[in-house]
């Protein structure tokens, strides 16, 4: 067992009152990414499958390893999203989740915090493609996005990939849905385009379209194929609109320029994201070996800043998993050194026009840096209140990923209210 | 606590005027006529995701501040309507009923928001009430020739 990573001994309470301008809904959020949540049987048993969207389809696997059926996240009161993973209760101290007086209760050492609410399940979910395959195992959702994964495996994990990133499950969470719920490795056009359909009959529901994928480095250049297939899918979307343009996100690998027009030009997409993961070329080296050796560091800043002369400004995003940054040996030797990295070399990228989100790294039990502990509270929070204020330090807008498209990035939560 | 009041906010000839605080501190004050009064809880609907109201009332769920309303009615009367907002809707089959009925009425238009608010004071500011008010208890508060014996008339 490798050693926990630095950790502030400040409790919630005692960073709520440190930082009192932060939101609580939100910095209650990031308290339960990074710790997990638990559900009792009592709050299990409110779950109605009718009703109720249960997990399953996510790309990343779970902390307890348990792949269904439990209430794929909820809401807090402000229409905060939580997309946490069931955390077993000697695992972490995880947030609990139970039904008292006919509400679902959130608990943390006993004391009630606050409603919640499961997410509705769409309309969509338990129908079939006229192929037959099950539409929910087609396209994913948020309670206002629909997720669409076109290719679960990422060639980074293969022979020739250089390696897969240290905090994914991608490939295993694929090997267990196929065995548990037949999940499709591969989308077949036909079958996107008939759930796009299906789902936009529901009136109200949907407000965003986001496809992400494995990398596939395959094709006549570099990612080639994965671009090839990234267009045929978005142009089976695309028959589903009046208009020829859909307000869409394609979480990607770092293309070239030329890929990146082909995108733009070709399909209705209208933003970008190229996670980069780690803002330090050093870590990200160690931490993404597969994208080190295919693109490199200073290649994928490259591009993402091209992606900014072809989409636009407000349309081009990058994402970091916070956290990995501080994982020993390698990482930071303290949260403020990495803050200080990390928020530096985000503000140099907001300032040619690509926005930074985080995402609270999960440790799985099925990635290699599974057995680490992820930042403090108040890392994350320094951390999410950095973000957003370099964000408006440069004008720039996060429409495409923020709490109600995504919900997945504290930072972005807090562009509705700050 | 005034429902008969609260009753007019489902009254289409009432004004009703929505005040959040941005976070400057400065009030934004809005018209908002799909404010509504539905049991025991004051509704009302955000059309749109980027207003300065509903950032205002996001800010208010946040930090648990309280809003105001103001209610407007023919000939003089008007009321406040203190209420603090408890929950946002943004989605769901709930928010998704509202999102039908906006379109029904208004036709190929958007909803950003549903907030739910708990009215918490109501005041009746119309003028012949506050006036009576003040006579009552704050007799000093008059200009003494009102209440001079001997009056010039004009």
């Amino acid at each position: 067992m490798t050693a926990a990573v630095r950790r502030s001994t400040l409790s919630f309470g005692e960073v709520a009152a440190k930082y009192p301008e932060f939101p609580r809904f939100v910095m209650l959020k990031i308290d339960l990414h990074r710790r997990g949540v638990y559900y009792t049987e009592r709050a299990l048993a409110a779950v109605d499958p009718a009703r109720h969207q249960t997990g399953g389809t996510h790309i990343f696997g779970t902390r307890d390893g348990q792949l269904t059926y439990r209430p794929e996240a909820f809401i807090l009161r402000d229409g905060t999203l939580v997309l946490t993973t069931p955390t077993p209760l000697e695992n972490n101290d995880p947030y609990i989740v139970d039904q008292i007086g006919g509400k679902l209760i959130l608990l943390d050492k006993g004391q009630e915090l606050d409603e919640i609410f499961y997410w509705d399940k769409p309309d969509y979910y338990d129908k079939k493609t006229s192929r037959g395959v099950l539409m929910q195992n087609v396209a994913g959702c948020r309670p206002q996005r629909l997720y669409i994964t076109p290719n679960r495996f990422c060639h980074f994990w293969s022979e020739k990939g250089g390696g897969g990133c240290g905090f994914c499950d991608i490939v295993n969470n694929l090997k267990q849905q196929r065995a548990e719920i037949r999940m499709p490795t591969r989308l077949d056009p036909r079958d996107v385009s008939e759930t796009v359909r299906e789902a936009l009959k529901e009136k109200g529901r949907f407000t965003a379209v986001f496809l992400t994928s494995g990398s596939d480095f395959r094709g006549k250049k570099p990612f080639d194929r994965e671009v090839d297939y990234y267009i045929e899918i978005l142009k089976a979307i695309g028959e589903n609109f009046a208009t020829e343009k859909f307000p869409s996100q394609l979480l990607c690998t770092a293309l070239s320029k030329d890929q990146i027009r082909r995108l733009h030009d070709e399909t209705g997409l209208t933003s970008i994201t190229m996670d980069i993961e780690v803002l330090n070329e050093r870590l990200f080296d160690i931490v993404c070996p597969g994208k080190a050796k295919w693109i490199g560091y200073q290649e994928w800043k490259r591009r993402m800043i091209d992606a900014v002369d072809i989409f636009g400004p407000n349309r081009v995003g990058t994402g970091i998993v916070s956290g990995v940054e501080l994982v020993p040996p390698f990482g930071f030797p303290s949260e403020d050194e990495a803050l200080t990295a990390v928020l530096g070399e985000a503000d140099e990228l907001a300032a040619q026009g690509v926005g930074t989100v985080n995402m609270i790294w999960v440790p799985r039990s099925g990635s290699p840096l599974g057995r680490h502990k992820n930042a403090s509270l108040e890392y994350y929070v320094r951390l999410a209140q950095g973000l957003q204020a370099i964000r408006r330090k440069h004008g720039l807008e996060i429409d495409f990923d923020d709490y109600r498209r995504c919900g997945n990035h504290p930072d972005s939560d807090l562009a509705r209210g700050l | 606590m005034g429902n008969e009041i609260l009753e007019l906010l489902n009254d289409e000839a009432s004004v009703k005027i929505l005040v959040t605080v941005d976070e400057h501190g400065l009030p934004h004050p809005a018209v908002k006529s799909s404010l509504r009064y539905c049991g025991g809880e004051v509704i009302y609907l955000e059309y749109l995701e980027s207003s300065r109201t509903n950032r205002g009332m996001t800010r208010s769920l946040w930090y648990e501040k309280d809003v105001v309303i103001l209610l407007a009615r023919p000939g003089e009367k008007s009321f406040v309507i203190v209420a603090h907002p408890v929950r946002a809707l943004v989605c769901g089959k709930e928010f998704q009923r509202y999102y039908e009925e906006v379109q029904r009425e208004r036709g190929d238009f958007d909803l950003a928001a549903v907030w739910i608010m708990k009215p918490l004071a109501v005041t009746d500011q119309s003028l012949d009430v506050r006036v009576a008010e003040e006579t009552a208890r704050h007799p000093h508060f008059m200009h003494l020739d009102r209440l001079a014996k001997y009056k010039e008339t004009p």
